[in-house]
């Protein structure tokens, strides 16, 4: 049906209506929603106090198919895309995360956190079955595998998870009818010219132990790091210096990672909350940078924990200058720098005599006769 | 056109029609030149400003973001209110019997002049507009069309003009060519110099000898892709006789740009669907409209302020400050809320169409020059009242301040506390918090998007039969695309028109290119 009466345009009370209608909310909504990003929140299971304050925390974790728990809480709103949760909503206090996931190693870290703060910490998880590549000198060009000669077999990696297809040969069978893999002799040279860099290490070390009257353990007082080898990435130096290694970080003090801080609340406290070594630390190189929260003190140097073994190699993680990587007397062991509470270590592949080497951001280990590749990731994955 | 004494009192002043300050001296000058500077400085202040605030004092940026992202999420909700009711509005005029309704009055005095200026357009263009004039449900006996070419588009647009001539001469009661001569001083070649030529043919050619009284002449220029809806002038007639003071009054239209919307890709759909859409609201909002595109206004009105400005670029709004500083702030702007149809900015390429827009956006932003010229006249006119003023200055700086800003400030500088704050502020709650929030309330501001997805599809014409029904569902979901479009084809061009005005690298006329796919 035709109407025949002009709709009237918006009237100006409806109009002001609504505009008031908005103001209002805006009004109300503005500082509700600051309280709220700030870390205010109302308790209605309180009687007595309907506000209270709340922190978080935030847990990077690079490993895939894994699952995050705090306190014993599954957490459920992980990003998809940073692999990373923001935890929130939590009461002040000390809280226990950890991280565990099929075939992988657990993290656990257990870490205070403050009302309007977010306690930072970045998890790892390797694979509890090391996860391996054979490099083998040989190939069959027919079939394109690499060829393990049954000599070089007498480990048999039950232990781990090999990935590319390897045919194992009898020690007899004639080399002629196989092609050499460029690889193997690649990494041959990498190993070959970091056993001359270790063993000018060890012979300096040597030298240097002749002077020494104690075996005191080695201070963590940051010193330029003169030790006999040294690895940089970015601002990070890993060294090593009377058997312990250190990353000392060597950038802008408003760069330095959260680790190497923590909240300075009285000994008592910041011994409970972090560990007693830390506290130590921190008392004995702080750099106090200002916080709204009492004093943030920094330390520019971290010791890694070696498990009371004798490092024999050391680099940083591919990828990561969290995380350290440290041939131990009985395997290759990966161990993060963030010493808060304390550090996981967790194995990455384990023998005893390894040689290791990192070229362009993946691992090579030699195995008695045997090189290989070691994954950090399970190789599904 | 020597002559000034048809002109108000006020549009008789030497700086009446200013188009920018060099044209001005001493005082004058200085004063509208930092009103031209202003806009610029505001606009670009504010964003160094955030990006400043949100390095040395990222808690105040914080506050200040959620506010702005609550401001945002509200401001959409209010204007999607004015929108949603003015689509029922439109829909609803769309369904008047405008004949019927204007049948009790008395207009059979009243001439249609339309004006129709053009460049180098292509024939089918400029033949479906007249065809679309020769459609509507008016006496075109009483209608006065006048297609005005430019003299610089040479011999092509003169043979078009003619065709068209000796095809619709007869439908109308008269039917006028005029050639805008081109190299005239002082004059900016473009739409305005163009309009005010034939305006100024028309009248000494057709209303003097014929003795047509300019009260009784209703002018409506249209740009040349303009298609009508048959009651255009029905629903005209009405507003005129209804308006409070008609002859003090411009009457606005909104321009859908859907004619091409099927052959448009989806950018251009949501960039055209979005200015319909400002448009729309703006009709719910009189007292903040000034005239745009198409429009329609007494030739008395038009006469008295001697046309259109021929020396600035977008002249479609500056007459209707012209108007309101002519009349001492007694003018008005009556919307329609009755729809003509015009083209979507489409190329033939998707790079095109993004430089088109961009370049057409830029024009229509640099519409920011009238706030020179308003602010500059508030200052002279004083028989304006104070807070009437007062009321323009504001809305008008507002507006363009937050059409560059809002959209960058919103989806790009709500997350610079987050990159460049300090250390301080990235350990807390509230550097967590923010992200999380603005996204939060830029999805519930999305739900405006959705009004606008459902209105945009009940304002499509026809589906053409080569065209699957499964474009309607891209034609909903297009509008995903806002964010970027507000940035790219908003913000963008119209920080780069108010940089060029603050620096004084003064823009010209663009031509937007029209071109339409010929159907099988």
């Amino acid at each position: 049906m035709t109407p025949h009466v002009e709709m009237q345009p918006l009237s100006q009370k409806k109009r002001r209506f609504v505009f008031l209608l908005s103001l209002t909310l805006f009004v109300v909504a503005v500082p509700v929603s600051v309280f709220y990003a700030i870390g205010y929140r109302f308790d209605f299971a309180n009687d007595i106090t309907n506000i209270k304050s709340v922190g978080g925390m935030y847990v990077r974790n690079e490993t895939p198919d894994t699952e995050m728990f705090i306190n014993s809480e599954p957490v459920r709103d992980m990003r998809v895309f940073q692999r990373a949760a923001y935890i929130q909503n939590l009461e002040e206090g000390m809280h226990r995360i950890h991280v565990q996931g099929e075939g992988v190693q657990t993290w656990v870290k257990e870490l205070p956190v403050y009302a309007h703060y977010v306690t930072e910490v970045s998890s790892f998880n390797l694979p509890q079955v090391p996860q391996i590549r054979i490099i083998t000198e040989w190939s069959d060009p027919t079939t394109g595998s690499g060829v393990l000669f049954d000599t070089e077999a007498t480990s048999t990696f039950a232990f781990a998870s090999v990935t590319a297809p390897t045919i194992l040969v009898s020690s007899t069978t004639a080399t002629s009818t196989l092609v050499a893999n460029p690889e193997y002799d690649y990494v041959q040279s990498r190993l070959a010219s970091t056993t001359q860099e270790r063993a000018l290490l060890q012979s300096l070390r040597v030298q240097a132990e002749r002077f020494m009257f104690g075996s005191e353990l080695a201070s963590t007082t940051p010193v330029a790091p003169t030790a006999t080898t040294t690895v940089r990435s970015r601002d990070f130096i890993l060294y090593e210096r009377e058997g312990e290694v250190f990353v000392h970080f060597a950038g802008p003090s408003e760069d330095i990672p959260y680790y190497y801080c923590v909240i300075y609340s009285g000994k008592a406290n910041t011994s409970a909350e972090y560990g007693t070594h830390v506290y130590e630390q921190v008392m004995d190189q702080f750099d106090i940078v200002s916080s709204l929260l009492g004093s943030r003190m920094c330390r520019t140097d971290i010791r890694i924990d070696r498990l009371g073994q004798t490092v024999s190699w050391f680099d940083f993680f591919p990828g990561s200058t969290d995380i350290v990587l440290m041939l131990l007397e009985d395997g290759l062991y990966a161990v993060e720098v963030d010493d808060r509470a304390w550090q996981n270590t967790q194995i990455l592949y384990p023998g005893e005599g390894l040689q290791v080497v990192q070229d362009g951001g993946r691992i090579y280990v030699q195995d008695k006769e045997v090189l290989i590749e070691v994954y950090t990731q399970i190789a599904s994955q | 056109m020597n002559d000034r004494s048809h002109l108000l009192p006020y549009a008789q002043r030497p700086d009446f029609k200013v188009g920018r300050a060099p044209e001005l001296t001493g005082k004058d000058r200085r004063l509208y030149r930092f009103l031209e500077i202003l806009p610029g400085f505001a606009s670009w202040t504010t964003l160094i400003g955030v990006v400043l605030m949100s390095n040395y004092a990222p808690f105040a940026a914080a506050y200040f973001i959620i506010g702005f992202a609550i401001y945002w999420v509200l401001k959409t909700a209010f204007l999607s209110y004015h929108l949603r009711y003015n689509w029922k509005r439109l829909r609803h005029n769309l369904k008047l019997d405008w004949q019927q309704m204007i049948a009790r009055f008395e207009y059979g005095h009243v001439y249609q002049m339309v004006i129709l200026p053009f460049y180098n357009e292509p024939e089918e263009i400029v033949n479906a507009t007249i065809q679309s004039l020769a459609d509507v449900n008016y006496d075109k006996k009483s209608m006065i069309v006048v297609l005005a070419s430019e003299e610089r588009a040479g011999e092509s647009a003169q043979k078009v003009a003619h065709t068209m001539k000796e095809k619709w001469g007869d439908v109308f009661g008269s039917f006028l060519i005029t050639t805008h001569p081109m190299n005239i001083p002082g004059e900016m070649p473009g739409k305005g110099s163009n309009a005010s030529y034939a305006a100024e043919e028309a009248r000494t050619k057709v209303l003097d000898p014929h003795g047509i009284l300019y009260n009784h002449v209703l002018v409506s220029i249209f740009d040349i892709d303009t298609v009508l809806y048959k009651d255009y002038f029905n629903c005209l007639i009405w507003h005129f006789m209804t308006a409070p003071r008609p002859l003090k009054t411009s009457f606005q239209p909104v321009p859908i740009f859907n004619n091409n919307i099927w052959e448009a890709p989806a950018i251009a759909r949501v960039v055209a669907m979005s200015s319909t859409f400002w448009e729309m609201v703006q009709q719910e909002r009189p007292e903040r409209m000034a005239t745009f595109s198409s429009h329609s206004l007494s030739f008395k009105a038009l006469y008295e302020v001697g046309y259109w400005q021929v020396n600035m670029v977008n002249e479609d709004s500056r007459i209707f400050w012209n108007l309101l500083m002519a009349n001492d702030g007694e003018y008005d702007v009556v919307p329609l809320s009755y729809p003509v149809s015009m083209d979507a900015n489409a190329a033939s390429t998707l790079w095109g169409t993004i430089k088109n827009i961009y370049l057409q956006h830029r024009r229509w932003t640099y519409g920011v020059e009238n706030f020179a010229y308003i602010i500059y006249h508030f200052t002279r006119n004083k028989k304006i009242k104070l807070r009437k003023r007062v009321v323009i200055a504001l809305q008008q700086a507002e507006g363009y301040w937050s059409l560059v800003t809002n959209p960058i400030m919103l989806f790009i500088l709500g997350w610079a506390p987050i990159f460049l704050g300090t250390q301080e502020f990235h350990q807390t709650v509230l550097s967590y918090n923010l992200p999380i929030m603005v996204r939060d309330l830029l999805i519930l501001a999305m739900f405006g998007l959705v009004v606008s997805s459902v209105i945009s599809l009940t304002m499509l014409p026809p589906r053409p039969k080569d065209k699957s029904r499964l474009r309607y569902v891209v034609l909903a979901v297009q509008w995903v695309l806002v964010p970027a479009t507000m940035i790219v084809f908003s913000a963008i061009p119209g920080l780069d028109a108010q940089t060029r005005l603050m620096l004084g690298r003064y823009m010209g006329f663009w031509v937007t290119p029209k071109s339409r796919k010929q159907k099988a």
